[in-house]
Protein backbone atom coordinates (compact mmCIF):
# COMPACT_ATOMS: atom_id res chain seq x y z
CA UNK A 1 0.00 0.00 0.00
CA UNK A 2 2.84 2.36 0.70
CA UNK A 3 3.77 2.63 -2.96
CA UNK A 4 0.24 2.97 -4.22
CA UNK A 5 -1.08 6.11 -5.78
CA UNK A 6 -3.33 8.32 -3.73
CA UNK A 7 -6.15 8.19 -6.25
CA UNK A 8 -6.40 4.44 -6.03
CA UNK A 9 -5.98 4.53 -2.29
CA UNK A 10 -8.86 6.95 -2.01
CA UNK A 11 -11.04 4.84 -4.31
CA UNK A 12 -10.13 1.81 -2.26
CA UNK A 13 -11.34 3.48 0.95
CA UNK A 14 -14.88 3.55 -0.42
CA UNK A 15 -15.53 -0.19 0.08
CA UNK A 16 -14.50 -0.52 3.73
CA UNK A 17 -16.18 2.78 4.60
CA UNK A 18 -19.49 1.80 2.94
CA UNK A 19 -19.46 -1.56 4.77
CA UNK A 20 -18.82 0.23 8.03
CA UNK A 21 -21.79 2.59 7.51
CA UNK A 22 -24.09 -0.31 6.57
CA UNK A 23 -23.08 -2.66 9.35
CA UNK A 24 -22.89 -0.21 12.21
CA UNK A 25 -25.93 1.83 11.10
CA UNK A 26 -24.19 5.16 11.62
CA UNK A 27 -25.43 8.26 9.82
CA UNK A 28 -22.13 9.51 8.50
CA UNK A 29 -18.53 8.30 8.34
CA UNK A 30 -15.67 10.50 7.17
CA UNK A 31 -12.07 9.47 6.81
CA UNK A 32 -9.54 12.26 7.31
CA UNK A 33 -5.80 12.52 7.65
CA UNK A 34 -4.13 14.10 10.65
CA UNK A 35 -4.21 17.53 9.01
CA UNK A 36 -7.97 17.33 8.79
CA UNK A 37 -8.16 16.86 5.04
CA UNK A 38 -11.13 14.77 3.93
CA UNK A 39 -10.12 11.58 2.10
CA UNK A 40 -13.47 9.80 1.79
CA UNK A 41 -17.00 9.96 3.15
CA UNK A 42 -20.08 7.74 3.25
CA UNK A 43 -23.60 8.24 4.57
CA UNK A 44 -25.44 11.48 5.17
CA UNK A 45 -26.05 13.89 8.02
CA UNK A 46 -27.19 17.49 8.26
CA UNK A 47 -23.77 19.05 8.43
CA UNK A 48 -23.37 22.34 6.60
CA UNK A 49 -19.62 22.60 6.97
CA UNK A 50 -17.91 19.24 6.61
CA UNK A 51 -14.51 20.86 6.12
CA UNK A 52 -14.92 22.70 9.43
CA UNK A 53 -15.95 19.47 11.15
CA UNK A 54 -12.86 17.73 9.74
CA UNK A 55 -10.50 20.49 10.92
CA UNK A 56 -12.02 20.45 14.41
CA UNK A 57 -11.84 16.65 14.56
CA UNK A 58 -8.18 16.73 13.58
CA UNK A 59 -7.61 19.35 16.29
CA UNK A 60 -9.35 17.24 18.93
CA UNK A 61 -7.43 14.18 17.87
CA UNK A 62 -4.10 16.00 17.92
CA UNK A 63 -4.72 17.45 21.36
CA UNK A 64 -5.85 14.10 22.77
CA UNK A 65 -2.67 12.48 21.45
CA UNK A 66 -0.63 15.19 23.14
CA UNK A 67 -2.60 14.70 26.38
CA UNK A 68 -2.02 10.94 26.22
CA UNK A 69 1.66 11.56 25.83
CA UNK A 70 1.66 13.88 28.86
CA UNK A 71 0.00 11.08 30.86
CA UNK A 72 2.57 8.55 29.73
CA UNK A 73 0.09 6.77 27.46
CA UNK A 74 1.11 5.82 23.97
CA UNK A 75 -2.30 6.95 22.74
CA UNK A 76 -5.99 7.07 23.49
CA UNK A 77 -7.57 4.58 21.13
CA UNK A 78 -10.66 6.59 20.38
CA UNK A 79 -12.82 9.48 21.54
CA UNK A 80 -16.55 9.40 22.10
CA UNK A 81 -18.79 12.43 22.64
CA UNK A 82 -22.44 11.74 23.44
CA UNK A 83 -25.22 14.28 22.96
CA UNK A 84 -28.93 13.81 23.56
CA UNK A 85 -29.72 13.05 19.92
CA UNK A 86 -26.42 12.47 18.25
CA UNK A 87 -23.09 10.99 19.17
CA UNK A 88 -19.63 11.42 17.72
CA UNK A 89 -16.90 8.81 17.57
CA UNK A 90 -13.31 9.56 16.55
CA UNK A 91 -11.09 6.56 15.98
CA UNK A 92 -7.50 6.82 14.84
CA UNK A 93 -5.40 4.09 13.31
CA UNK A 94 -2.00 3.71 11.73
CA UNK A 95 -1.58 2.48 8.19
CA UNK A 96 1.41 2.02 5.94
CA UNK A 97 0.76 5.53 4.74
CA UNK A 98 0.45 7.16 8.13
CA UNK A 99 -2.18 7.98 10.68
CA UNK A 100 -5.83 8.20 9.61
CA UNK A 101 -8.86 9.25 11.64
CA UNK A 102 -12.42 8.01 11.25
CA UNK A 103 -15.02 10.62 12.21
CA UNK A 104 -18.47 9.14 12.55
CA UNK A 105 -21.84 10.54 13.59
CA UNK A 106 -24.58 8.23 14.86
CA UNK A 107 -27.95 8.35 16.63
CA UNK A 108 -30.25 5.90 18.41
CA UNK A 109 -30.18 3.56 15.42
CA UNK A 110 -26.67 2.54 16.44
CA UNK A 111 -24.61 2.34 19.63
CA UNK A 112 -21.05 2.93 20.74
CA UNK A 113 -20.60 -0.85 21.04
CA UNK A 114 -21.60 -1.42 17.41
CA UNK A 115 -19.48 1.46 16.23
CA UNK A 116 -16.41 0.14 18.06
CA UNK A 117 -16.98 -3.38 16.77
CA UNK A 118 -17.27 -2.43 13.13
CA UNK A 119 -14.57 0.24 13.42
CA UNK A 120 -12.10 -2.54 14.21
CA UNK A 121 -13.34 -4.47 11.19
CA UNK A 122 -12.99 -1.44 8.94
CA UNK A 123 -9.46 -0.80 10.18
CA UNK A 124 -8.51 -4.40 9.32
CA UNK A 125 -9.98 -4.01 5.84
CA UNK A 126 -8.18 -0.72 5.19
CA UNK A 127 -4.90 -2.17 6.39
CA UNK A 128 -5.34 -5.12 4.03
CA UNK A 129 -5.93 -3.03 0.92
CA UNK A 130 -3.78 -4.57 -1.78
CA UNK A 131 -0.66 -2.90 -3.02
CA UNK A 132 -1.45 -1.18 -6.29
CA UNK A 133 0.80 0.08 -9.04
CA UNK A 134 1.14 3.78 -9.40
CA UNK A 135 -0.94 4.92 -12.41
CA UNK A 136 0.41 7.27 -15.03
CA UNK A 137 0.14 10.87 -14.04
CA UNK A 138 -0.24 13.51 -16.72
CA UNK A 139 0.52 16.68 -14.82
CA UNK A 140 3.20 18.91 -16.26
CA UNK A 141 5.00 21.04 -13.72
CA UNK A 142 5.81 23.55 -16.48
CA UNK A 143 2.14 23.94 -17.43
CA UNK A 144 1.15 24.17 -13.81
CA UNK A 145 3.71 26.88 -13.08
CA UNK A 146 2.79 28.75 -16.27
CA UNK A 147 -0.85 28.89 -15.21
CA UNK A 148 -0.06 29.59 -11.58
CA UNK A 149 0.71 33.27 -11.92
CA UNK A 150 -2.28 34.13 -14.10
CA UNK A 151 -4.63 32.15 -11.85
CA UNK A 152 -3.37 33.92 -8.74
CA UNK A 153 -3.55 37.28 -10.54
CA UNK A 154 -7.18 36.61 -11.37
CA UNK A 155 -8.12 35.56 -7.86
CA UNK A 156 -6.40 38.43 -6.07
CA UNK A 157 -7.35 41.07 -8.63
CA UNK A 158 -10.99 40.35 -7.86
CA UNK A 159 -10.39 40.61 -4.12
CA UNK A 160 -8.24 43.73 -4.22
CA UNK A 161 -10.59 45.53 -6.56
CA UNK A 162 -7.88 46.04 -9.14
CA UNK B 1 1.33 18.35 3.67
CA UNK B 2 -0.37 19.07 0.38
CA UNK B 3 -3.10 16.66 -0.58
CA UNK B 4 -3.34 15.98 -4.30
CA UNK B 5 -6.40 14.08 -5.47
CA UNK B 6 -5.92 13.07 -9.08
CA UNK B 7 -9.40 11.55 -9.31
CA UNK B 8 -11.27 14.74 -8.48
CA UNK B 9 -8.38 16.99 -9.59
CA UNK B 10 -8.15 18.80 -6.28
CA UNK B 11 -5.20 20.25 -4.43
CA UNK B 12 -5.46 21.14 -0.75
CA UNK B 13 -2.70 23.05 1.02
CA UNK B 14 -2.30 24.16 4.63
CA UNK B 15 -0.93 27.60 5.50
CA UNK B 16 -0.24 28.57 9.11
CA UNK B 17 -0.15 32.16 10.36
CA UNK B 18 2.45 32.22 13.16
CA UNK B 19 3.75 34.99 15.39
CA UNK B 20 3.69 36.46 18.89
CA UNK B 21 0.51 37.16 20.81
CA UNK B 22 -1.56 40.10 19.57
CA UNK B 23 0.53 40.54 16.42
CA UNK B 24 -2.57 40.36 14.21
CA UNK B 25 -2.80 36.76 12.95
CA UNK B 26 -6.52 36.43 13.61
CA UNK B 27 -7.07 39.93 12.18
CA UNK B 28 -5.47 38.77 8.92
CA UNK B 29 -7.93 35.88 8.65
CA UNK B 30 -10.87 38.07 9.64
CA UNK B 31 -10.01 40.57 6.93
CA UNK B 32 -9.62 37.82 4.32
CA UNK B 33 -12.94 36.32 5.42
CA UNK B 34 -14.64 39.70 5.14
CA UNK B 35 -13.44 40.28 1.58
CA UNK B 36 -13.63 36.90 -0.09
CA UNK B 37 -16.97 36.20 -1.84
CA UNK B 38 -19.14 33.56 -0.20
CA UNK B 39 -18.67 31.06 -3.01
CA UNK B 40 -14.89 31.07 -2.56
CA UNK B 41 -14.73 30.48 1.18
CA UNK B 42 -16.06 28.20 3.89
CA UNK B 43 -17.08 29.10 7.40
CA UNK B 44 -14.39 30.62 9.60
CA UNK B 45 -13.92 28.59 12.76
CA UNK B 46 -12.40 30.35 15.79
CA UNK B 47 -11.53 28.62 19.05
CA UNK B 48 -10.93 31.57 21.34
CA UNK B 49 -10.86 32.34 25.06
CA UNK B 50 -13.47 34.50 26.77
CA UNK B 51 -11.23 37.46 26.10
CA UNK B 52 -11.17 36.65 22.37
CA UNK B 53 -7.56 35.50 22.42
CA UNK B 54 -6.93 32.48 20.21
CA UNK B 55 -7.01 29.35 22.36
CA UNK B 56 -6.36 26.63 19.80
CA UNK B 57 -6.67 27.93 16.26
CA UNK B 58 -8.67 29.92 13.76
CA UNK B 59 -9.47 28.12 10.54
CA UNK B 60 -10.55 29.49 7.18
CA UNK B 61 -10.93 27.37 4.01
CA UNK B 62 -10.45 29.22 0.71
CA UNK B 63 -11.05 28.19 -2.88
CA UNK B 64 -8.48 29.79 -5.18
CA UNK B 65 -10.05 28.44 -8.35
CA UNK B 66 -8.59 26.15 -11.01
CA UNK B 67 -4.92 25.94 -11.86
CA UNK B 68 -3.91 23.64 -14.68
CA UNK B 69 -7.22 21.85 -14.29
CA UNK B 70 -6.86 21.38 -10.54
CA UNK B 71 -9.33 22.95 -8.12
CA UNK B 72 -6.99 24.55 -5.62
CA UNK B 73 -8.02 24.95 -2.01
CA UNK B 74 -6.11 26.52 0.83
CA UNK B 75 -6.76 25.95 4.51
CA UNK B 76 -5.58 28.94 6.55
CA UNK B 77 -4.85 28.40 10.24
CA UNK B 78 -3.60 30.68 12.99
CA UNK B 79 -1.75 29.54 16.09
CA UNK B 80 -2.24 30.97 19.59
CA UNK B 81 0.61 33.44 19.99
CA UNK B 82 0.92 33.50 23.75
CA UNK B 83 4.03 31.72 25.08
CA UNK B 84 1.81 29.65 27.38
CA UNK B 85 0.20 27.80 24.48
CA UNK B 86 3.26 26.24 22.86
CA UNK B 87 1.83 22.71 23.03
CA UNK B 88 -1.18 23.66 20.92
CA UNK B 89 1.00 25.75 18.61
CA UNK B 90 2.99 22.64 17.75
CA UNK B 91 -0.18 20.73 16.94
CA UNK B 92 -1.47 23.37 14.54
CA UNK B 93 1.92 23.54 12.82
CA UNK B 94 1.80 19.83 11.97
CA UNK B 95 1.52 19.28 8.26
CA UNK B 96 1.91 22.94 7.28
CA UNK B 97 2.86 23.57 3.64
CA UNK B 98 3.77 27.19 4.26
CA UNK B 99 4.07 29.70 7.10
CA UNK B 100 3.21 33.39 7.30
CA UNK B 101 5.10 34.92 10.21
CA UNK B 102 3.15 37.94 11.44
CA UNK B 103 5.48 40.26 13.34
CA UNK B 104 4.38 43.23 15.43
CA UNK B 105 6.30 46.24 14.09
CA UNK B 106 6.13 48.22 17.32
CA UNK B 107 9.51 48.99 18.86
CA UNK B 108 8.37 47.59 22.20
CA UNK B 109 7.51 44.19 20.67
CA UNK B 110 10.74 43.30 18.93
CA UNK B 111 11.87 40.85 21.64
CA UNK B 112 8.55 39.01 21.41
CA UNK B 113 8.92 38.87 17.62
CA UNK B 114 12.41 37.40 17.86
CA UNK B 115 11.39 34.90 20.53
CA UNK B 116 8.39 33.79 18.47
CA UNK B 117 10.48 33.39 15.32
CA UNK B 118 12.97 31.25 17.24
CA UNK B 119 10.06 29.25 18.61
CA UNK B 120 8.84 28.67 15.03
CA UNK B 121 12.23 27.31 14.01
CA UNK B 122 12.37 25.01 17.05
CA UNK B 123 8.84 23.71 16.57
CA UNK B 124 9.46 23.03 12.87
CA UNK B 125 12.69 21.23 13.68
CA UNK B 126 10.86 19.03 16.17
CA UNK B 127 8.83 17.86 13.17
CA UNK B 128 12.00 17.30 11.17
CA UNK B 129 11.55 20.41 9.03
CA UNK B 130 14.36 22.86 8.43
CA UNK B 131 12.85 26.34 8.10
CA UNK B 132 14.85 26.77 4.89
CA UNK B 133 12.88 23.94 3.29
CA UNK B 134 9.39 25.33 3.75
CA UNK B 135 7.94 28.46 2.12
CA UNK B 136 7.89 31.31 4.66
CA UNK B 137 6.68 34.89 4.22
CA UNK B 138 7.13 37.58 6.87
CA UNK B 139 4.51 40.25 7.41
CA UNK B 140 5.48 43.39 9.36
CA UNK B 141 2.13 44.29 10.77
CA UNK B 142 0.74 47.36 12.55
CA UNK B 143 2.57 49.84 10.33
CA UNK B 144 -0.25 52.32 11.03
CA UNK B 145 0.79 52.65 14.68
CA UNK B 146 3.35 55.16 16.03
CA UNK B 147 6.72 53.95 17.33
CA UNK B 148 7.20 51.24 14.78
CA UNK B 149 10.67 50.06 13.83
CA UNK B 150 11.96 50.71 10.31
CA UNK B 151 11.53 47.80 7.91
CA UNK B 152 15.32 47.58 7.46
CA UNK B 153 15.79 47.08 11.19
CA UNK B 154 13.06 44.46 11.33
CA UNK B 155 14.63 42.68 8.37
CA UNK B 156 17.98 42.66 10.18
CA UNK B 157 16.43 41.04 13.24
CA UNK B 158 14.01 38.61 11.64
CA UNK B 159 14.63 38.20 7.94
CA UNK B 160 18.23 37.10 7.69
CA UNK B 161 17.16 34.39 5.20
CA UNK B 162 15.72 37.10 2.93
CA UNK B 163 12.32 35.51 2.47
CA UNK B 164 9.54 37.67 0.93
CA UNK B 165 8.36 40.31 3.41
CA UNK B 166 5.47 42.79 3.40
CA UNK B 167 4.52 45.85 5.41
CA UNK B 168 0.93 45.62 6.58
CA UNK B 169 -1.85 47.10 8.65
CA UNK B 170 -4.10 44.10 8.90
CA UNK B 171 -6.83 46.00 10.69
CA UNK B 172 -7.11 48.25 7.62
CA UNK B 173 -6.49 45.41 5.20
CA UNK B 174 -3.22 46.85 3.92
CA UNK B 175 -0.73 44.17 2.91
CA UNK B 176 -3.02 41.30 3.85
CA UNK B 177 -3.63 40.01 0.34
CA UNK B 178 -0.06 40.75 -0.81
CA UNK B 179 1.09 38.45 1.98
CA UNK B 180 -1.45 35.75 1.14
CA UNK B 181 -0.64 35.88 -2.54
CA UNK B 182 3.07 35.55 -1.87
CA UNK B 183 2.76 32.51 0.39
CA UNK B 184 0.22 30.93 -2.00
CA UNK B 185 2.66 31.27 -4.87
CA UNK B 186 5.54 29.90 -2.80
CA UNK B 187 3.56 26.86 -1.69
CA UNK B 188 2.17 26.08 -5.14
CA UNK B 189 5.53 26.53 -6.89
CA UNK B 190 7.02 24.05 -4.47
CA UNK B 191 4.14 21.66 -5.09
CA UNK B 192 4.48 22.00 -8.90
CA UNK B 193 7.86 20.32 -8.78
CA UNK B 194 6.34 17.31 -7.05
CA UNK B 195 3.41 16.92 -9.43
CA UNK B 196 5.59 15.88 -12.33
CA UNK B 197 7.35 13.04 -10.64
CA UNK B 198 4.73 10.99 -8.93
CA UNK B 199 5.30 7.54 -10.41
CA UNK B 200 7.96 6.69 -7.91
CA UNK B 201 6.54 8.82 -5.15
CA UNK B 202 5.06 7.09 -2.18
CA UNK B 203 1.65 7.68 -0.71
CA UNK B 204 3.29 9.12 2.36
CA UNK B 205 5.34 11.55 0.31
CA UNK B 206 2.23 12.98 -1.31
CA UNK B 207 0.87 13.98 1.98
CA UNK B 208 -1.48 11.43 3.43
CA UNK B 209 -0.40 10.55 6.91
CA UNK B 210 2.69 11.41 8.82
CA UNK B 211 5.51 13.51 7.64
Amino acid sequence: MRQADLRQIQDAFAGPLASFVDESAVRLAVLINRSGQVLAQEGFDRIDDLVGVASLAAGINASSRALASQLGQEDFEHLHHAGRLRQLFLGQFDTGGGLLILVTVFDEASSIGLVRLFFEQMVDEVRQLPVMDAPPVSVSADNFEAELESSLDRFFRDLMGG
Amino acid sequence: MSLVNYATKEITCKIVYYGPGRSGKTTNLQYIYSRVPWDRKGEMVSLATEADRTLFFDFLPLDLGRISGFTTRFQLYTVPGQVYYNATRKLVLQGADGVVFVADSQRSQIEEDIESFRNLQVNLLEQGIDIREIPVVIQYNKRDLPNVLAIDLLDDELNFREVPSFAASALLGEGVFDTLRSISEGVLRKLAGKLDNTRSRSWRAKGVGNR
